[in-house]
């Protein structure tokens, strides 16, 4: 099975709230992939297996990847992943091994971030989450603190919170992401392993890559035709001056 | 039920609470809601004849929904019919939550922005924050994306220093007036938001702060036959004549009358303030109302501003008092929280709400003063 058309059953779930086990079954395939484990937060990966190959996306990732229709690229390396072919017509059928793309797509697929192969970050954790916040940094002190707006995502019906975070908090190799409208999620929660069981509170920044030339120039596209319904004459039906 | 004229004093009504609060204003009367939770403002005038104006967004945390559409349900007003006008002063976050929800109900009323960011780069900019995805969080411009999507055109009005808004349907008619952004703060918008969109090519995606000076707020003037409503939004004063406030005042074209009700500018604080503001705007001891800004580490007004403010009138209000409220209790974390942050303030649900109604053709001593959940008489 192709990984474009793991991605077409990726966005028709969208928003969709994978729970152990699930199934995603292709449309006009009858493939099925499995959602074999879910991480408790945002950061966490989550895992899907096809057949003997199995992969992971960093759920940001894929929180992106679903709300903006983007086509999963080819991982790096491996053969037991099926590899894309660029020709021009779009593969049919179940058996169909090679995808093809048209033009858009391969140009979406320049802009998509990679997979990552599991096995590369070792087992999965598992948490009994308690509490979970999603954090936007508001303001950052000279005394090696921030400040950030904190919403609830374990129940949106309490208030939205404010609050100064030391930096020490915060990844070393993190820290310099931090700065006005960078986005975290604070997880506090039980995590568990066969032998042990601990109470935890870690902060996850969100780490975005960068705009893509691509994005860039279709952004730039859409101001400038957003900008042009604003120069009609303006309606001053109510001015009297 | 209006207590007997005084001498320019605030008055509050004798009926109880809840009648009060749901009580439309009649016809002829003049009313000035403003709303505020801790962070974000919403601003709610009745021009008179039934027709409603809303200027700002903030949402109600107990529902969800926009507090100005939640206020005029619990009215009885058909918002669909008449809200005519919805403006927004500037697009930082705290002014701009629920707008699009606010412009898709009232599709009879005309959108009005600042003239500061009719320009490509912010269009850019607004069309980036829509493809940013978070969890919970909504970026601002994202939400001016939304009201796009129903105005489809673009805004029906580019507020700037010299442009009469609009003009009311009753006898005789309230009038808007914007007073702000001067020529000189729109010309700088767009080296501000060229500069953005440079930034951009090596930043990470993510939500724009509001980083952008507050100058490009939109001053709005609120025009009666003898009670004019000053909205101050966050506008606030700069060094230079022909920027902020300086250029408020100085605008040769704007109306010189003086107002009785004043939406205090920037939650009551010193950059937000200067004399010209209460001696060639206001009348003496006006109305000021203002919502607080409990977020960061100088929470607004501080002591500092409320006693400046107190010398300039002694019928000052604000939405929420204490200026900081501590969060609930969220138990099992609430030590986990305390052990890795501090200085935890909250938003609350419920925004405050500080009322004025006056009759249109009526005085500035027969304003009565009403104030609903935390608001309070500073």
């Amino acid at each position: 099975m192709s990984l474009v058309k793991l991605t077409d059953a990726l966005t028709k779930n969208k928003g969709t709230k994978f729970s152990v086990p699930s199934v995603l079954t292709i449309p006009h395939h009858g493939a099925s992939v499995t959602v074999s484990n879910v991480g408790s937060g945002p950061s966490e990966p989550v895992t899907f297996l096809n057949g003997s190959v199995d992969f992971h996306l960093d759920a940001n990732v894929l929180l992106d990847l679903l709300d903006r229709d983007f086509i999963l690229p080819t991982p790096p390396v491996s053969d037991k992943i099926p590899q894309r072919s660029r020709s021009g017509s779009t593969s049919e059928g179940p058996k169909k091994e090679g995808n093809t793309l048209s033009h858009l797509e391969d140009l979406k697929m320049k802009a998509a971030p990679l997979i990552k192969l599991r096995g590369q970050e070792g087992p999965v954790r598992r948490f009994k989450v308690l509490q979970q916040f999603e954090g936007k940094v508001t303001e950052v002190y000279e005394d090696q603190t921030f400040r950030a707006d904190l919403i609830d995502l374990t129940d949106k019906t309490s208030e939205q919170e404010s609050a100064e975070f030391p930096m020490e908090e915060i990844h070393p190799s993190d820290r310099d992401l931090i700065a006005p409208g960078a986005i975290f999620y604070w997880i506090m929660g039980y995590e568990t392993t066969p032998s042990d069981y601990k109470r935890v509170s870690e902060i996850r920044l969100r780490r975005s890559p960068q705009w893509s030339e691509y994005e860039i120039d279709s952004i730039t596209s859409e101001g400038k035709d957003l900008f042009s319904r604003f120069t009609r004459q303006e309606n001053d039906t109510s001015s009297g001056k | 039920m209006k207590s007997t004229p005084s001498q320019a004093k605030g008055k509050t009504s004798s009926v109880g609470s809840h009648v009060r609060k749901t009580t439309p204003p009649q016809a002829n009367e003049l009313e000035f809601s403003l709303f505020g939770p801790g962070m974000g403002e919403c601003v709610v005038v009745h021009l008179g004849s039934g027709e409603w104006m809303i200027v700002d967004s903030c949402i109600n945390g107990e529902t969800g929904r926009p507090i100005a559409l939640d206020y005029l349900d619990l009215i009885g007003v058909d918002v669909a019919k008449q809200v005519k006008l919805v403006l927004i002063t500037h697009w930082h976050d705290d002014h701009i939550r629920g707008v699009g929800e606010i412009v898709r109900e009232a599709p009879n009323a005309k959108f009005g922005c600042s003239a500061a960011i009719r320009n490509e780069d912010f269009c850019s900019l607004v069309k980036m924050s829509k493809r940013i995805k978070l969890v919970s969080h909504m970026p601002g411009l994202a939400e001016f994306d939304d009201v796009l999507s129903t105005k489809t055109n673009g805004p029906d009005i580019w507020m700037d220093e010299s442009k009469l808004v609009y003009v009311g349907g009753g006898v005789p008619p309230v009038k808007v007036h914007s007073l702000s952004p001067s020529a000189k703060t729109i010309t700088n918008a767009v080296g501000n938001f060229a500069t953005m969109m440079k930034g951009v090519k090596t930043q990470n995606r993510q939500p724009f702060p509001s980083v952008a000076p507050n100058d490009q707020s939109v001053v709005l003037l609120v025009e009666t036959k003898d009670v004019h409503l000053l909205l101050g939004a966050d506008l606030e004063h700069s060094a230079g004549p022909n920027t902020g406030w300086n250029a408020v005042i100085a605008c040769g074209t704007r109306p010189k009358i003086l107002s009785s009700g004043y939406k205090v500018a920037h939650h009551g604080s010193h950059n937000g303030d200067m004399p010209g503001i209460w001696t060639q705007l206001n009348h003496a001891n006006p109305h000021a109302l203002l919502t607080t800004y409990s977020r960061g580490r100088k929470p607004l007004p501080s002591d500092a501003d409320v006693k400046r403010l107190k010398s300039q009138t002694n019928q000052a209000y604000c939405t929420v008092w204490p200026v900081t409220q501590r969060p609930k209790n969220r138990t099992p974390v609430d030590r986990t929280i305390n052990q890795v942050v501090k200085n935890r303030q909250a938003v609350l649900k419920r925004p405050g709400h500080i009322r004025l109604r006056v009759p249109l053709a009526g005085k500035p001593n027969q304003i009565v003063v009403d104030l609903f959940n935390n608001a309070k008489k500073l």
